[in-house]
């Protein structure tokens, strides 16, 4: 295996890059920790096809194997995939706003918009079918976590302010009180474990980053 | 007598139980009425709503904003309300204002093309585009693009999204660092707050309001609590408090009644389950 | 605005109100065909358009300015491409080189937003904003304090919770749990805002409200 085939080179090169940022925020030495950055804005800009990559080959895959009741579904994918990219490079060869093509557009406002709320929206049936399934009283833990979430709910509503002006006040002092210090011990806390995981990526012990 | 006893520990079993598609068609219709038929409640403004109003109030004419929208079509539902209530607020104010799009949602365009049908595009409002205000578009790398963007603009972008280099852009004259700005406002459904809590508020004492959704209240305000941020809206509700204020009833403000609604009864839901749950526990017994 | 008129118009509202009928037939009904099409066409337009957006970018960041004359972009465009050699069983090694810049820059960031914000912003936050300006306030910081002090407690696992930090262990997971029932009461306006959308797009395009 050559020199430049090994992990503990990698790691090294990680590293000296992480020293880099840590010291161009805390020292004026000239250690282009601003020229690291910039270039990692540059390669997140590649990184973004990798899943979509992932995605292509996966749906390749299947349609090619003719994976019992998936690959059908897999080549209607590929179809309107190539519809929305050809169109959407399509406009930006022309202009190079992908967004000036018309079909492009139609697409995004008539297909992809309304189906990402919607995908998000199924969430909101889930919320009430949750509470009523999940926000019982069978200890006292899960008896206080359900009060707080009512009440939580509760000082969030303006229907509680037009019953009585003082009703929503538990709730908001619930959460701006004694939910705030649990979300600030607890960010200080994985803030701590943040510095830790990132020390020990650093000095090797973490690998899950590299591809393998 | 124990066949009654049974029949009702059935009953109370059955409520337990009951298909959760009977839930879903409930919430389809008890959200759907409010619409149809609309009613207003007067709502009460919050602090964090009143801090994020009054710093925008008292910045003087000309001051620089960042319009970070860290969103994408997701986030319309809740941050809508509170992104076009806040570029009325600009333009009453006659502030200038930069617009970036980092973070995980690449469909920048379509929110920058809704806001401005909802609150009027900029032209009509006397601004100049290059003098009052500039849209630099998407740039990808997330944390790392905000952190540099902090540090040096134009490392990030150095055209704004219609292929203007962003010298040739007089608002972005003598604009290079975070310092320059005035008030960075975030309008946040994934990390785009901490990003600006971080690489922005603290580092570099730009104010910053934030405007979350639901999930991100306990973190704003302990963040608010700690002045790692000078006010947020929460979600549909801030955003109508916002709009209260602003004396502009928007999108917010109409739904208001069928959120209270569907909150109401998901209360009295768990209320009936809980009670329901006691007395199969009883009957048990 | 008045209903529109223009079939393309009209098209693409009954194509999105279709769309998202066949969505919810997952929950109102069950699972069918019409809901996977639907599944898979959103997502597949979804990776068409990073795919979109992902091209533009690196011609905007790289390409340019390479055309420009910066021609050291020029290794940034192979260390870009080269991360696609992750895709190769025999060359996956070379990928590693430009993700060990990311993630080193990525280590680097993470360290110092912890350290700043996360970890010492709270912290002189909840230490010097204990007085307030009036003593609801001060008792209100007070408990925010105490609530700190005791999450972090029932966090560190180096040492068992007996003894003197029995206590403030137990504390702290009460106070975790009342973070988490925020959480949970707070989402609720969120996901409902979310489904409250669709639902108001559907009853504007069918004539329930106006347009």
């Amino acid at each position: 295996m050559s020199l430049f085939q090994r992990r503990e080179i990698v790691v090294v090169l990680t590293t000296a890059v992480a020293v880099a940022v840590i010291a161009d925020y805390w020292t004026t030495l000239p250690v282009y920790g601003g020229t690291f950055m910039e270039w990692a804005v540059i390669l997140g800009a590649f990184a973004m096809g990798l899943a979509g990559f992932s995605t292509i080959r996966y749906h390749i895959g299947h349609a090619l194997k003719k994976t019992k009741g998936l690959w059908v579904f897999s080549v209607w994918w590929m179809i309107v995939l190539a519809i929305t990219v050809l169109t959407g490079l399509a406009g930006l060869a022309l202009t190079f706003k992908a967004e000036d093509n018309p079909i492009y557009i139609w697409i995004l406002n008539n297909v992809y918009a309304p189906l990402n709320i919607a995908e998000y929206g199924l969430t909101g049936f889930f919320t009430i079918s949750a509470s009523y399934r999940l926000l019982r009283a069978r200890t006292k833990s899960s008896l206080v976590f359900m009060l707080v979430a009512l009440l939580v709910m509760l000082g969030s509503i303006a229907i509680s302010e037009a019953i009585w002006s003082q009703l929503p006040v538990p709730g908001q002092w619930i959460s701006s009180v004694p939910g705030a210090a649990g979300e600030r011990g607890a960010t200080i806390a994985m803030g701590i474990g943040s510095v830790i995981f990132a020390l020990r990526a650093m000095t090797g012990r973490e690998r899950g980053y590299l591809p393998e | 007598m124990a066949e009654k006893e049974k029949e009702a520990q059935d009953i109370w079993t059955r409520i337990l139980n009951i298909d959760v598609r009977v839930f879903y068609w409930a919430c389809l219709i008890i959200l759907a009425l409010p619409l149809i038929f609309p009613f207003t409640l007067p709502i009460v403004v919050t602090e964090p709503t009143r801090a994020a109003f009054n710093t925008i109030q008292s910045l003087p004419e000309g001051s620089l904003v960042l319009y970070y929208m860290e969103c994408g079509v997701g986030g319309w539902p809740e941050l809508m309300g509170s992104m076009v209530a806040s570029l009325k607020h600009i333009y009453a104010k006659r502030l200038k204002f930069v617009i970036v799009n980092i973070g995980y949602s690449v469909d920048h365009k379509l929110t920058f093309d809704r806001i401005f049908s909802l609150a009027g595009h900029p032209s009509a409002r006397g601004y100049k585009y290059g003098e009052d205000w500039a849209y630099f578009g998407f740039a990808s790398g997330m944390e790392t693009a905000m952190a540099s963007l902090a540090k040096n603009f134009r490392s990030v972008y150095r055209e704004d999204d219609f292929g203007t280099s962003i010298d040739q852009l007089p608002i972005m004259r003598n604009v290079n660092e975070a310092k320059d700005f005035k008030l960075v406002l975030c309008f946040n459904t994934a990390g785009g707050q901490s990003w600006v809590r971080a690489h922005w508020t603290v580092a570099n004492k730009v104010p910053s309001i934030i405007a979350v959704i639901g999930a991100g209240l306990a973190q704003s305000q302990s963040d608010f609590k700690a002045g790692m941020n000078s006010g947020f809206w929460f979600s549909t509700r801030g955003a109508a408090e916002y709009e209260g204020l602003l004396k502009a009833p928007g999108i917010s403000s109409a739904r208001m009644s069928a959120l209270d609604t569907m909150q109401l009864v998901t209360i009295l839901c768990v209320i009936a389950a809980n009670f329901a749950f006691q007395m199969s526990k009883r009957r048990k017994k | 605005m008045p209903y529109p008129t223009d079939p393309i118009i009209l098209v693409g509202i009954w194509t999105t109100t279709i769309l998202t009928m066949f969505f919810y037939s997952y929950v109102l009904y069950k699972e069918s065909g019409l809901f996977r099409i639907t599944e898979y066409t959103f997502v597949a337009s979804s990776v068409g358009l990073l795919l979109v957006t992902m091209v533009k970018v690196v011609i905007q960041s790289c390409i340019r300015p390479i055309m420009a004359g910066a021609y050291g972009y020029i290794l940034l465009f192979v260390l870009g491409v080269l991360m696609y050699l992750r895709f190769s069983p025999k060359y996956i090694w070379i990928s590693r080189w430009p993700f060990a810049i990311v993630v080193g820059v990525g280590l680097g960031l993470e360290i110092r937003r912890a350290l700043t914000s996360d970890v010492i912003a709270n912290v002189r936050g909840t230490i010097f904003s204990m007085v307030g300006k009036d003593l609801l306030t001060t008792f209100n910081n007070l408990i925010i304090t105490v609530g700190v002090v005791c999450t972090l407690v029932y966090f560190t696992f180096t040492k068992e919770h007996i003894g003197p930090l029995k206590i403030p262990a137990r504390l702290g997971r009460w106070f975790l749990l009342i973070m988490f029932g925020t959480y949970f009461g707070s989402m609720a306006i969120g996901r409902y805002s979310l489904l409250l959308d669709r639902i108001n797009d559907i009853l504007r395009v069918i004539g329930l409200l106006p347009y």
